[in-house]
Formats: structure tokens, sequence, C-alpha cells
């Protein structure tokens, strides 16, 4: 589903940044930092580099603050963060509006992954931990890995797990052709982390359409 | 003659610590429980030397070999506390030195903020390499001289308290250690960074720092 030739992947609407994935955004994030509490808008869609005029589009419209545009091979990706949930969904009404499609065009994200691997070796941690951006997972942790598809939708499942777990989160990718997250923890938080970030995934409405 | 800076024999590696050397060395991963040696020198190129004697007189792994403006530093590790000590050995009598021509070490800074605001976290979280500082936790500064002492003092500090290891600095003029949670786990953790560098011992020697 296109408005004025733009493809709406992903619509991601956070009400607060949890504490956490606030701290690993000001860690990735090339833009402005986002702070815990705020709402935030991920916006994912192809071609990537139109995501040139959506910003343009937000930053005019409203007074949210960009975090993370990210122009890739086929998708671009957009966040913005501020405060006031109300200046944050006013800023995707007027992307919205833009590109001529509603919030629920967008591609109904699907989970291709979902594993958990229990206590963690020693020498496993060590390679994890040289390429993730947030926390470090220890020896003898649980680690959870999630593909989602779109990339964007990542967000929502890790911010998710973090209201209901006492997790760890080590990594959120969210752009690309698919989005993963990794949290660590012990098995008692990961157990309740895991249906949190599912539902999560399941429960966003949008048209029938399968991704690619 | 090589000057001998820091000499610091770390017992069991800590989980966290071991998961930050991981993140950041170079070199052979160590790994939780194993031990490791870390030797400060100057000049710095000596380094290469020391590295030398130990992987060849033991089976220890190098983690970190670095050759920096004025001293080199080496991270040594094993699972045989033995081995991690012999190397150390072999060091010193190849520099014609012993364990207590290290510098004594000394803080030269400790504070603690509590509370670390929002915007502040974003800030350290940016130059960290290891777990994440989250906003209203406290967090625990300390400086060390010389830097490889740095390591010792996070690896008491893990012992000690339920904290999380967010930044080691171990190599250049001096070593900073930045720990993150909550006041009543710094509160237990500074005491024991504080406390891990008293209790070395060392020649006493003038600080470098100029400030």
């Amino acid at each position: 589903m296109s408005g004025a030739g733009i493809d709406l992947r992903s619509y991601v609407f956070l009400d607060s940044l949890q504490p956490q994935h606030a701290a690993f955004l000001g860690t990735v994030a090339k833009g402005f930092l986002p702070t815990g509490g705020q709402a935030s808008l991920f916006i994912e869609i192809s071609p990537g580099i139109e995501i040139n005029r959506l910003t343009d589009i937000a930053v005019k419209a409203t007074n949210v603050k960009p975090g993370m545009q990210i122009v890739e091979r086929l998708y671009g990706l957009l966040e913005i963060h501020h405060d006031e949930q109300a200046e944050v969904r006013r800023a995707g009404e007027a992307i919205l509006a833009e590109i001529g499609l509603g919030e629920e065009a967008r591609i109904k994200p699907e989970i291709l992954s979902s594993t958990v691997i229990r206590h963690l070796d020693d020498r496993q941690t060590q390679l994890i931990n040289r390429v993730r951006h947030g926390h470090m997972i220890v020896a003898g942790q649980t680690l959870y890995t999630l593909e989602v598809q779109p990339a964007a939708n990542a967000a929502l499942a890790a911010n998710e797990a973090e209201k209901a777990a006492h997790i760890k989160v080590l990594e959120i990718v969210s752009f690309g052709s698919l989005g993963r997250v990794y949290l660590a923890g012990a098995d008692r938080d990961i157990d309740v982390a895991v249906p949190a970030a599912e539902r999560a995934i399941k429960g966003l409405q949008a048209t029938a359409r399968a991704g690619k | 003659m090589a000057d001998l800076r820091s000499f610091v024999f770390i017992d069991s590696l800590q989980p966290q610590l071991a998961a930050f050397l991981g993140t950041i060395a170079k070199g052979f991963l160590p790994v939780a429980g194993e031990a490791s040696l870390i030797v400060e020198i100057s000049p710095g190129i000596e380094i290469n030397r020391v590295t030398d004697i130990a992987v060849k007189a033991t089976d220890v792994r190098p983690g970190m070999q670095i050759v920096e403006r004025l001293y080199g530093m080496l991270e040594v590790h094993s699972t045989s506390q033995a081995d991690v000590r012999q190397a150390g050995e072999a060091i010193l009598t190849a520099l014609g030195l012993a364990e207590t021509d290290r510098i004594k070490p000394k803080v030269l800074s400790a504070q603690v903020i509590k509370h670390v605001d929002d915007l502040q976290v974003q800030l350290i979280n940016r130059n960290r390499q290891g777990m994440m500082l989250i906003a209203r936790e406290s967090l625990f500064i300390m400086e060390v001289e010389p830097a490889g002492y740095a390591a010792f003092a996070a690896n008491e500090a893990e012992k000690a308290a339920e904290i999380n290891v967010v930044d080691v600095r171990m190599t250049g003029a001096f070593g900073r250690i930045y720990l993150g949670g909550e006041q009543r786990d710094i509160d237990v953790a500074s005491v024991a960074a504080t406390r891990a560098i008293e209790s070395l011992t060392g020649r006493v020697a003038s600080s470098s720092r100029k400030d």
C-alpha cells in the first residue's frame, strides 16, 4: 500500500520510552538524544531517500526532536521524540497526511524468530559483548533474541519488554531488512519479557498484507 | 632500564570485568573466574619485550598490549593463578625488578553523583564501553594513578556490591572507573574500591598530574 509513491513500512508509537531504552537510544542515536519517559515515534518507509522529506515535515510542523534519521539501501527510518505525547502524535499525523496514508497502512509486523538461550557460556557472552551497544551480558545469564519484520517494530518489542520485566537491554536494531532485540537477565525475568515482547508485536493493527 | 609502574594481580576476574575486558580487548579474550595480570611500564615500547617473555615462559594468553605515548601496558590471563603468577615472575626477572618496585597506587579523586539526571546519563553512555548508566542511578567515579590499578579497584568493587561496571580506563596517565547502581550498592562499592587501592604496597612516586 503506498501513497504519493511512498510505502509505509513501520509506524511505531511509544507512549513512554523506558529508562534503558532511552539510554540505549542515547548511545546509538546520531541526532538529538531522547530521555526516559518521553514519547517516541519510529517511522520506516520505502524508498529510503524520502525520509529526508518526512523529517522536514515533522520538525517544521511540531516541536519534536529527531534522534535518528537513517537512509539505508532500501528503507528510511526516522525517530522523533518529545516530552508531550500529543506533540509526537501530531508529528505523526503531519507525516501521514503528507504521504496520504493512515497509521494502519503500515505492514503488520511478523515475528521471524523468538529464541531463548539459557545460562549463556562465558565464551559466548564475550562475542555478544563486542557487538552490542547497550548493557553487557554476563556469563550465566539467559539471552533472548527476537527478530521482527519490518525492523522498526523492534523498538516497540524492547520497550514493552522493559516495562514488563527486570531485564537488561543489550541491543536493539530498528532499521534494515529486519529488526532485532537482544535482552539478557535471569530466567524468571526473561520468561516474563518474552511474552510481553511477542504480545506487543502481535497486538499492532495493520492492513493485512505480507512484508517482504 | 624499564620503570615498573603497575603490577596488578587479579585472583579471579569478576563476571562484569571479564565481560568489559572482552569488549575492549583486541587480543585473546578472558572469561570470568580467570586470573589476570596487568603490567604497566615506562617507556611504552618495552612492553613488546615483556609480552614476549610472558607468552614464551608460560601458558598465559595476552588480552591487551597497548603502547601509548609514555607507558606500555600488558594484560595476560589464564585459568591457572599459578601460570599468571609465574608469568609475572618471569617478567620481573627479565626486567631485573621486584614486585615491590611498582608504584604505590594513589587515589587522585573519588566522587559519588547521586540520582544522575536523564540528560547527564546520555552523555556518559556515549563514551562508556561497559554497562549503561540508567537515569536516577548513582554514579561512582574514581581516579587512580598509575592507571593499571583501575582494573583491580573495579574487580574488588564488583566482588563487594551489586553494581554495574560502566567503564574502566586502565591505560594512560591515570586510570578511571565508572560504576553505576543503587545508592546502597554504590556506598559499598566505593569503600571496597578505595580500600583495594590503599591496600597495595609499592614505592612512593610523585604524581604526574599537572592540574
